[in-house]
């Protein structure tokens, strides 16, 4: 399955010290990407966050390829499966602005620094001002490769 | 334009200051981020998620007691 990590989990990944409880992905919206994150999930049951219990809610290809952002709870935890990001762009536009990391035997893409902090910027929430500042003194310890 | 093909509006909007950002860093605490620095990205994620059932036991608790 094609994703990227983005946001909180993106951020503990590069060594934010934040606490974050929801994890944020770019997924790609091929088809066939579609088919394969609607059946990653079908056991962890999926459900729109805020929404009252009991919607005919079902996070299936149909419903994916007529939606764009998901914010989900599952048995797992907070899952945001975004097919775009304000400042980012989409899976496509990101790719070539991550780093590849070996997570739980698994290979995983996730956003780079710079353009984490550029999407936390662009994305102008409030929220996010201690993370930006976080985040940018961070960028400031590391070697450039690194990032 | 930062990353070509970026769609979504206002996606060229960066509205937080460096002035802003820069009077919010004296407040950080980097020693724990320089903690963080030493560790693999997978084990700065397994802390997360012991932080994260902490957390949660503490909610429950909290709400344990009324």
């Amino acid at each position: 399955m094609k994703f990227i990590i983005i946001g909180g989990a993106a951020a503990t990944a590069h060594g934010s010290a934040r606490l974050t409880v929801d994890l944020d992905v770019v997924y790609e919206r091929s088809a066939e990407n579609i088919a394969a994150l609607a059946s990653a999930l079908e056991h962890s049951e999926p459900y729109m966050r805020g929404a009252p219990p009991g919607l005919p809610f079902r996070f299936d290809p149909p419903t994916i390829q007529r939606g764009l952002n998901f914010t989900l709870t599952t048995i797992y935890g907070a899952l945001d499966t975004l097919g775009e990001v304000t400042g980012g762009g989409n899976y496509h536009d990101l790719i070539d602005h991550c780093v590849e990391l070996n997570l739980f035997g698994c290979k995983c893409y996730c956003l780079d620094l710079p353009t984490l902090i550029h999407v936390k910027r662009a994305a102008g929430r409030p929220k996010d001002i201690e993370a930006i500042a976080e985040l940018e003194g961070l960028q400031r310890r590391l070697p450039k490769a690194s990032q | 334009m930062y990353l070509e093909g970026a769609v979504t509006p206002g996606s060229e909007d960066v509205c937080v200051s460096d002035e802003v950002i820069e009077l919010y860093m004296k407040d950080v605490d980097f020693t724990l981020v320089e903690e963080n620095l030493k560790l693999t990205p997978e084990q700065r994620l397994i802390n997360l998620m012991n932080l994260q059932r902490f957390a949660e036991e503490l909610r429950r608790a909290g709400q344990a007691l009324g």
